[in-house]
């Protein structure tokens, strides 16, 4: 049958194969009839074998539109010429009769190569979990937080563009197998311990009237974690901003991974402390509390000069030698924490995570087998049952007999080497989440071709797409009754799970890799030219981005809010440095803190102090491009880089990659010191001039100049710190003119232009949209989809809702 | 008996007048006796009231953070009979006998100011440079404000030997004092046999100290310079023009001075000015150039600009900084004695944003003033604190223990002086 079954699909194969080899040769004259005049008139002065314009040959691309490379490069020819942007403005113009005919053509010629290219995918697709969903589809399985991102705990994931779930760049290395086996092992062990830990309370006072005085960089207090898991901190403390108004943050400092866990901005004043609780999972190790404000202080013998208790601030006497904390008039200069005493309780386990793991382990004795062949048959049927159970969850289809046989199998095979029950089954569930079924999405079956998902793929693909996880129970139970690919089961089980708290992991996760926010911090910014810059407002410049589209999504708003606002969510770390007035908004003393798992984002955005606050034009920002997220994440530490502006406007909002400079391009030297200090828009453009670079570099640069009044960090100026050459920072030129020759003068008139021309960001955000859902790159033929998309969400302005709306709804979602 | 404790009420009773010129003090001790004392005190207590009032208007009070102006200052001249060089304070026995002083008070006990010159043999010196019983003059003020304690009352019996200005802003030997004011000495006899040289002064005249004809007490004690060497006082000869360093002789009440060293030519002198400012330019270097903080900018994100002054200090150290201006700049915290911790640990590095130099500037400045980039700030850095600063071409020393603080009760300890006797 399965034998039979190959050889209908080698016919069709072959079949197709026939037809269009046959039409390739049809095709031959009519392009040289139709098209090839056209390219040597218009195309072929600039694109042939002398000059290569843009590294790109139009006399030898091939004539034959099944290659999915070929089809796409044509496809990238037909967007060109269609966008105007060939033949170039100074070259000669074709009539529109005449691009309509070579595009009409060229679009039909690629269209007809659809079928043959889909002809080619394999019947099966894998996608590999990234390490994200990866912790949390254990957290959703099993109730046991994973941190995947941990040293030594999965590989990183290599990204394509920023998204990080590309199935053809997830691959599997021996590397991986043997990480992924740690990892099941640590989570069943988590799970399901021997001996289930018992929470404790422990409790450290400073010793009244004493106070532990926490300036930033020292670490107070000791949290010693035996086990991993949820545990509940409570500090009573007086938090002191510093005298220009910055939040002291409390943070939780891991020990052996040098890194805060969590924290959230605190204020009190030194007579009035306030109680705070954070709740958050912490691994096996030692933590300790710590004060997370710029100005490291631990140079030398000094920090052991400086009290590390206090009574009351006006008593103290500082030691000269000792660091300075407090200005003359008595204000702190840095936030401080003043520490009475820190509680820990844990590892605490919820009635939910509980839940979730009932079922899955045979509840009787399972330490050592039972002397009864009766028990001992019961206790392997429980077993088969709750392994069944086990690998339906984690695979996210039903496990078919022969694959829970094997298991068994398996389990009985560890008990006759003498190993007792509990270690044979963990072996079986051990198996199952170290299978290609747990850590691979799977799509489509080697014994069968077809072009759509089936309803447990469809599952599966839309719990990752919104949830970043397996999906639950009520999605399992519609793909079991075979209704979900229905378009009223799949909008009602779209509408409730956006409601679900998961939901947070869209927002949060795809913003970031749709927008690249992982080079955020890249290359470190020099502390030298930038002081202020630390961790959190490296992580509340993420915040903002994400907690922006969080609130656009919340509020269904346009997706025209993301080139172009009049708010921003912020908090005073980044009011400080946006230099908007700061408002002391830390949580109120006393509120219980959510538990810090990765589907927290809003409560994150709370905890940080986040508030959608309105901006006013003078404030300069608004939308995502000016957002300090955006224009440090294309910086390289030193300086903003202009050109890394562009490509970036140019993938993100257009969806259009530029081509790659050319090999050994020399990079611009710094300003001598003999010389005028110049920009770097100067310099890149007197380089431009050369003939090699021009033709890109005039189309890429204008998209980023018109950031030019942001530093590498994202600070407003009006003029550029030049560290070379002689006289006065030169001023900022921050205006420009886009290729189809719209003039801008500075950022905001940039967004303008753009918000004209949002049908074209509406098309490119559903591709992209559409790539992290899919978990595949667009091609030529999701093309026509896309724009289907998008003009059914024009309709509704763009709602973001009604845009992943059309996209869970429409055929490509579907489609394998 | 009666007379005695007349006498002693009347020193204690007129102490603020005596503090204020000799020739007052001098008046009262011939006051013939105290039969009249009733009369007299009624006098003088409305001249005390008047004078007292002047005074106060009159003496100025060294600020922190200013230069105190040369010509607000009181001369005083004497022998230099006791120093505490850690922190930069001593003794001197008053030249003359005014009020019986030489017989029965102390010495007049001095703190330097933080940026008080000391000169020694025509260069910049330490205290510690002076060997005592050098003869030195002094530019003195009353104690700036806060500081009155530094130098502790005398004992209740030599109250009244008790002089207001004891913080120093200038301090030199004879040899620096006349020859930076241009006053030469010229030989006018010398008489082996009664051990005297007659002198008479030529050139620019001191405003100060001795600016006519004299005659010094001289014999074999007395070390004599002629070009590098050692010498013979055969050497000393009518027609000389030397410069000397005098110090105690038997007639000291009659404002009599032995010559303890002289130089008798150029080279000589110019020897012994360029060992001492070798010997400075090392302490210097090793205990850092002394300074002071004008004004502090603080990051609420680590470190700040802090703008100093340094003080006046050799032209080569000048030239050390000059040479390294943008490199590594150590600055640690010192007392008002410019005593430090453990300098070599305990400062700060920083990088220099702005040097500015101002011509003419106040005597204890060295008119360079430096803005510095401290990515740390030590609590001591403060407006009008005092610091050290480091080269970054100087080696690192470690100061013994006893120059160093090492402790808040050692700090508390050394704000004062403790009187020898």
């Amino acid at each position: 049958m399965v034998l039979r079954r190959f050889d209908s699909v080698k016919y069709i194969l072959t079949t197709i194969g026939l037809l269009f080899s046959q039409a390739i040769a049809l095709h031959a004259a009519d392009f040289d009839a139709t098209v090839q005049p056209f390219f040597t008139k218009y195309c072929l002065r600039c694109h042939d074998a002398q000059k290569q314009e843009g590294k790109f040959r139009l006399d030898t691309l091939p004539r034959e539109f099944v290659d999915q490379g070929t089809a796409q490069r044509w496809g990238e020819v037909v967007f060109r010429l269609n966008s105007g942007e060939m033949p170039p403005k100074a070259e000669p113009q074709p009539k529109a009769e005449e691009l309509g005919k070579i595009v009409e053509w060229l679009t039909s010629r690629i269209k007809e190569g659809e079928a043959a290219r889909m002809a080619k995918r394999g019947p099966v697709s894998h996608y590999r979990l990234s390490r994200d969903e990866y912790s949390h589809t254990v957290l959703d399985l099993l109730g046991v937080h994973f941190d995947a991102r941990m040293p030594g705990a999965l590989n990183e994931d290599p990204r394509w563009h920023g998204f990080d779930r590309i199935g053809s760049m997830l691959t599997l290395s021996p590397s991986h197998v043997n990480r992924y086996f740690n990892a099941a092992e640590t989570v069943l062990d988590q799970a399901y311990p021997i001996q289930p830990p018992q929470p404790t309370k422990n409790r450290q006072e400073a010793g009244a009237p004493n106070r532990w005085l926490i300036y930033p960089g020292l670490r107070q207090g000791n949290i010693n974690v035996g086990a991993p898991g949820r545990y509940r901190i409570r500090v009573q403390l007086s938090a002191l901003p510093s005298f220009k108004g910055r939040l002291a943050r409390l943070s939780i400092w891991n020990e052996s991974l040098k890194r805060a866990e969590v924290g959230r901005d605190v204020q009190a004043s030194e007579d009035e402390p306030t109680i705070v609780e954070i709740e958050t999972y912490l691994p096996r190790g030692g933590f300790q509390l710590i004060n997370e404000a710029p100005g490291k202080l631990d140079d030398g013998p000094t920090p052991s000069m400086t009290p590390k208790t206090i009574t009351r601030l006006k008593d103290d006497r500082p030691h000269p030698a000792a660091y300075k904390l407090f200005l003359e008039d008595g204000r702190s200069i840095f936030p401080l924490l003043l520490v009475d005493w820190l509680e820990y309780e844990g590892p605490i386990l919820t009635a939910a995570d509980q839940k979730k793991r009932e079922g899955l382990f045979p509840v009787g004795q399972v330490s050592n087998l039972p002397s009864n062949p009766k028990q001992v048959e019961n206790l392997l049927h429980e077993a088969r049952e709750c392994l069944a159970r086990f690998m339906a969850r984690a695979w996210r289809r039903p496990a078919t007999n022969a694959e829970v046989d094997r298991s068994i199998k398996l389990i009985e095979s560890e008990l006759d080497t003498g190993e007792n029950f509990r270690t044979a089954y963990f072996a079986a569930m051990t198996a199952v989440l170290t299978s290609q079924n747990f850590f691979y999405i799977t799509e489509g079956a080697p014994t069968e071709r077809r072009d759509r998902v089936n309803d447990w793929e469809l599952a599966s693909r839309l719990s990752f797409f919104l949830w970043s996880s397996m999906p639950d129970e009520e999605l399992f139970e519609a793909a079991r009754k075979n209704e979900l690919h229905k378009p009223d089961v799949l909008q009602s089980q779209l509408l409730r799970m956006r409601t679900d708290r998961k939901i947070d992991r869209l927002t949060d996760s795809f913003p970031q890799q749709w927008l690249q926010l992982h080079r955020v911090g890249m290359f470190p910014p020099d502390p030298e030219l930038y002081p202020d810059y630390d961790k959190w407002l490296e992580q509340s410049m993420i915040l903002e981005t994400t907690g922006f589209f969080g609130e656009v999504f919340a509020n269904n708003l346009s997706i025209r809010e993301f080139l172009s606002s009049d708010w921003t969510v912020m908090n005073s770390r980044l009011a400080m440095h946006y230099g908007l007035p700061i408002r002391q908004n830390a949580p109120a003393s006393g509120a219980t803190e959510p538990r810090n798992e990765p589907d927290a984002s809003a409560f994150r955005l709370l905890q940080s102090g986040f508030q959608r606050r309105l901006l006013r034009p003078e404030n300069h920002r608004g939308g995502l491009l000016t957002q300090a997220s955006v224009l440090s994440l294309t910086s390289d530490g030193t300086r903003h880089r202009p050109v890394h502006r562009g490509v970036w406007v140019s993938e993100a909002i257009f969806g259009r990659t530029p081509p790659p400079p050319p090999p050994n391009v020399e990079p611009l030297a710094p300003t001598p010191s003999d010389k005028l200090k110049a920009t770097i828009r100067d310099q890149l453009e007197a380089h431009a001039t050369h003939a090699t670079c021009a033709s890109c570099h005039q189309k890429i640069d204008p998209l980023g100049f018109a950031f030019d009044n942001f530093d590498a960090i994202g600070r407003w100026r009006t003029s550029e710190q030049v560290t070379g050459g002689k006289g006065d920072d030169p001023p900022v030129n921050a205006a420009g003119k886009l290729s189809d020759g719209r003039a801008y003068h500075g950022a905001e008139e940039f967004k303008h232009l753009l918000v004209q021309d949002i049908d074209r960001f509406a098309e490119a955000f559903v591709e992209q949209l559409a790539t992290y859902a899919l978990r595949r790159v667009m091609t030529i033929d999701d093309v026509a989809q896309i724009k289907a998309i998008a003009a059914a969400s024009r309709k509704d302005d763009y709602k973001l809702r009604t845009v992943i709306e059309n996209l869970v709804l429409s055929d490509l979602f579907q489609k394998k | 008996m009666s007379r005695l404790r007349d006498w002693k009420i009347c020193r204690a009773a007129l102490a603020p007048v005596l503090e204020l010129t000799e020739p007052d003090a001098r008046t009262f001790r011939r006051i013939p006796g105290c039969s009249l004392l009733p009369i007299a005190l009624v006098v003088l207590f409305f001249t005390v009231l008047a004078v007292s009032g002047s005074s106060q208007e009159t003496d100025y009070v060294p600020q922190s953070g200013t230069f105190a102006p040369m010509e607000k200052s009181k001369y005083i001249a004497g022998e230099l009979v006791y120093i505490d060089p850690v922190n930069r304070r001593g003794g001197i026995r008053l030249e003359g006998d005014e009020m019986g002083r030489y017989y029965s008070g102390p010495p007049h006990y001095f703190a330097l100011l933080p940026y008080a010159t000391v000169w020694f043999n025509g260069a910049l010196a330490e205290i510690r440079d002076i060997p005592l019983g050098t003869h030195v003059h002094g530019y003195f003020f009353v104690p700036p404000k806060g500081e009155e304690e530094t130098i502790p009352p005398l004992p209740e019996h030599q109250k009244p030997f008790t002089i207001k200005h004891n913080h120093v802003l200038s301090l030199e030997d004879d040899f620096s004092f006349y020859q930076r004011r241009g006053q030469v000495w010229k030989v006018v006899s010398v008489d082996a046999d009664k051990e005297k040289i007659r002198v008479e002064p030529t050139g620019k005249t001191a405003k100060d100290g001795i600016n006519t004809p004299y005659t010094f007490d001289i014999d074999v004690r007395t070390r004599v310079w002629k070009a590098r060497r050692l010498s013979d006082l055969a050497d000393v000869q009518p027609g000389a023009t030397p410069q000397w360093n005098l110090t105690w002789a038997q007639g000291w009440g009659q404002r009599e001075f032995r010559v303890g060293e002289i130089w008798l030519d150029d080279e000589s002198r110019k020897h012994a000015t360029e060992s001492q400012r070798q010997r400075h330019v090392e302490y210097e270097r090793q205990r850092w150039s002394p300074g002071w903080i004008d004004h502090v900018e603080e990051f609420d994100f680590g470190g700040g600009i802090v703008t100093l002054t340094l003080f006046e200090v050799d032209q080569q150290i000048i030239d050390d900084f000059r040479k390294e201006k943008d490199d590594r700049i150590a600055v640690a915290v010192a007392e008002k004695t410019l005593r430090t911790w453990f300098h070599r640990a305990d400062r700060k590095f920083c990088k220099l944003v702005e040097w500015k130099e101002t011509k003419n500037p106040p005597l204890g400045s060295s008119g360079i003033q430096l803005r510095l980039k401290f990515v740390e700030l030590l609590a001591g850095y403060r407006p009008g604190a005092c610091v050290r600063v480091k080269c970054d071409s100087w080696k690192f020393v470690s100061m013994p223990p006893e120059e160093r603080l090492t402790s808040r009760e050692d700090q508390k300890r050394a704000a004062k002086m403790v009187l020898p006797w």
